[in-house]
């Protein structure tokens, strides 16, 4: 029975999105990749000048689904510049939505963050936003005409897996889009545990790129991700505060 | 003229954002415009209008181009 999820109409085999950033060199970037199974990647718009950030990540990730982010943008204005931006770069209406209200937590701007996904919408843009893992800001971004939201596992790039199990859990129970948990995943339980809680997806890119062995850890991340979804699908037995044996209680020698 | 580019102050000879585009693909030995996209004054130009964009004395230019990204 196919498992394929979908974005604003478009099937997705892979339920695996990987960030391109910070990887050792382009080639072990591509190997990654490859080796993730992912089919949508995120880039990053940025100045000409900024050369040998991975210029040519698009060249050698042709053949993908590019996901392009507005991170950095700290309002509603120049994220949505950002987004035009990469419309016109990379022929693509999607958008990883991100303001940021905070440089040392890299917490999104709620306000400026709902501002830009209704102005976004409207623009015909398919916006996924990065948001706290709040279950009203999630209903209020699906209401604004999100695509997806992105609930942080952690702070980005923290490595601290999924701090708020029982919100994440809650808003993909609620949730009329798709939820992918989108940072601070750090290992391949980390995107169990977020696969397992019911999230549609999940998005990491530190955890792969920088593991001492990114296309080892990239497949980590592909095993980790399918075995989250079986697992959520098969659904887990009922938390017990007590021993419930498993072998059968009679016919015990000696008895 | 004075134009700032890419939030740096410069001196261009150029009349159209075409040819500053022109100008940039040279110097940087960029093969196409693919991947790339240009704002003027935080308005973006698209491509098919970069020949009949006019660059103005302080102009606020922005040349982009997507690159790795989390």
């Amino acid at each position: 029975m196919s498992d394929d999820f979908e974005i604003a109409g478009v099937r997705l085999k892979s339920r695996l999105l990987l960030g391109t950033a910070g990887y050792p060199n382009q080639g072990i970037l591509r190997d990654a990749v490859e080796a993730s199974g992912c089919e949508l990647v995120t880039v990053s718009i940025r100045r000409v000048s900024l050369e040998g950030h991975g210029a040519n990540t698009v060249d050698i990730l042709s053949h993908y689904r590019l996901l392009p982010n507005t991170a950095g943008c700290e309002t509603a204005r120049d994220a949505i510049l950002t987004a035009e931006l990469a419309r016109e770069a990379l022929d693509t209406n999607w958008v990883k939505l991100e303001v940021i209200g905070d440089r040392e937590t890299l917490y999104p701007d709620t306000s400026e963050l709902l501002e830009a996904t209704r102005k976004l919408v409207d623009m015909g843009f398919v916006v996924l936003p990065y948001c706290n893992d709040d279950p009203v800001l999630c209903m209020r971004l699906a209401d604004a005409g999100a695509a997806a939201v992105m609930p942080m596992g952690s702070l980005i790039g923290s490595g601290m897996g999924v701090a708020n199990a029982a919100n994440i859990e809650f808003i993909c129970r609620r949730s009329p889009v798709p939820v992918i948990v989108d940072a601070g995943i750090g290992t391949a339980s980390d995107a169990v545990i977020a696969m397992e809680l019911g999230a549609a997806a999940v998005l990491l890119n530190t955890a792969v790129a920088k593991s001492d062995d990114p296309v080892l850890m990239a497949r980590a991340m592909r095993h980790a991700v399918e075995a989250g979804r079986f697992a959520y699908r098969a659904g887990r037995i009922p938390r017990r505060g007590r021993a419930e044996p498993s072998s059968p209680q009679m016919g015990l020698v000696g008895s | 003229m004075k134009i700032c580019l890419n939030g740096k102050n410069i001196q261009i000879a150029c009349a159209t954002l075409q040819e500053l585009w022109d100008r940039e693909q040279a110097e940087r030995e960029i093969e196409s415009s693919k991947g790339f996209a240009i704002a003027v004054n935080n308005t973006l130009v698209s491509k098919r209008d970069w020949s009949t964009t006019s660059i103005h004395v302080d102009d606020k230019i922005e040349i982009v181009r997507a690159i790795s990204g989390g």
